[in-house]
């Protein structure tokens, strides 16, 4: 993958740091601007973490680890957390695991507009957006292993097991989302269409990342993770539906036919998972919420942009 | 302390079977190492769960 387009002064100073060896010697400038576009602000982070996930054709892997990137990392990352915890203390949603995701059950639903209305190429412009995250599907989760306990590790590992192919390649879910991608004769090359990401798909991807990367947010991460794992397989059967209604390819529709069933085993792993994790604590329970609603919250913003698109096109 | 616990009607997750039989005696191949059995017997896809016991808790509410 090359470094993608950039889409204001902080993403141009990132990539240029990236792309030029001789600015990587000046450094970073010192007074990037705080008060920053959105869109502009996800890429320069989604650049960031995914130089700990692929990296980039034209960036040497040390930048991984570069200390004038980590800085403004933290300093990107502070403010997305300050954010979304005020927002959740803000929401006026139920506190518990349950009635939290329950209570989005009529929020904006990419799925249930595919099954309905969507045309042939409103399903690819999703699936272009979803390639974001799905084609590193529960990498992000898997930062998050050697920070449990063996009890959550021993199940959580049962569930990436399946995530990852279940020991075949053919079946790692990554895999089948790259067939999908092709069958629906898009291009399946990871970050292929980051260019064409939303400041909400890559909102949905530095969320994961920041809150499976930084040890301190693991709750948060599998919370987050709990929430995916437990909206999905009623969704899947959506997607499901609408592919079949608009005669796409098997191999597309195989993806989402799987997560129906893989997702309804998960999703109750998950629950024991969060719950060995905190053994019932309740600031440690807080978090799991917390992550939930950053999950949720996210994705029913990013559906809501999305079909508000889709309705003005 | 179990904060999310499993709905009554919900799935059994059940592991380490090579195949699911149905009081019929139909016989089905699991195919992954853990899989979730359907109890609220309104899945559309017996003997796996496909999530519908929740559709029928939220009617249940309305």
């Amino acid at each position: 993958m090359k470094l993608p387009s950039p889409r204001g002064p902080l993403s141009r100073a990132v990539v240029d740091y990236l792309r030029d060896p001789e600015a990587r010697a000046i450094g970073l400038p010192a007074d990037l601007p705080t008060d920053l576009d959105t869109e502009d602000r996800e890429l320069a982070l989604w650049v960031m973490y995914e130089l700990f996930y692929r990296g980039f054709d034209d960036v040497d892997d040390d930048a991984e680890w570069d200390p004038a990137l980590l800085a403004l990392r933290n300093r990107l990352e502070a403010e997305t957390e300050t954010r979304l915890r005020q927002e959740w203390a803000a929401s006026d949603r139920p506190r518990s695991f349950e009635d939290l995701i329950e209570s989005y059950s009529d929020a904006p639903s990419t799925a249930a507009f595919v099954r309905r209305q969507a045309t042939a190429d409103d399903v690819r412009d999703v699936l272009k957006q979803m390639s974001v995250y799905h084609l590193k599907e529960s990498d992000p989760q898997a930062f998050l292993v050697p920070r449990l306990e063996s009890a959550p590790k021993a199940l959580f590992m049962e569930l990436q097991f399946d995530e990852f192919g279940d020991g075949d390649p053919e079946r790692v879910h990554t895999v089948l989302f790259a067939s999908a991608m092709r069958a629906a004769g898009l291009d399946d090359t990871y970050g292929a269409y980051v260019d064409d990401a939303t400041a909400e798909t890559l909102a949905i991807s530095n969320a994961m990342s920041m809150l499976c990367l930084r040890r301190r947010l693991r709750f948060a991460g599998m919370g987050h993770f709990a929430a995916f794992e437990a909206t999905s397989s009623l969704p899947c059967k959506d997607w499901v539906r609408g592919l079949t209604r608009l005669g796409f390819d098997e191999d597309v529709i195989r993806y989402f036919d799987e997560h129906v069933e893989a997702d309804a085993v998960h999703e109750q792993l998950v629950r024991t998972v969060c719950d060995r994790m905190t053994g019932g604590d309740p600031a440690l329970e807080d978090e799991i919420v917390f992550g939930a609603f950053v999950c949720m919250e996210l994705e029913s913003r990013s559906a809501a942009a999305h079909l508000a698109d889709e309705a003005a096109a | 302390m179990t904060r999310r616990p499993m709905p009554l009607d919900g799935p059994r997750i059940v592991r380490g079977v090579g195949f699911v039989v149905d009081p019929d005696g139909e016989a089905t191949k699991a195919e992954r190492p853990a899989v979730a059995v359907c109890r609220c017997d309104a899945s559309a896809r017996k003997p796996w769960c496909d999530g519908t016991h929740k559709l029928l808790a939220r009617r249940a509410k309305d």
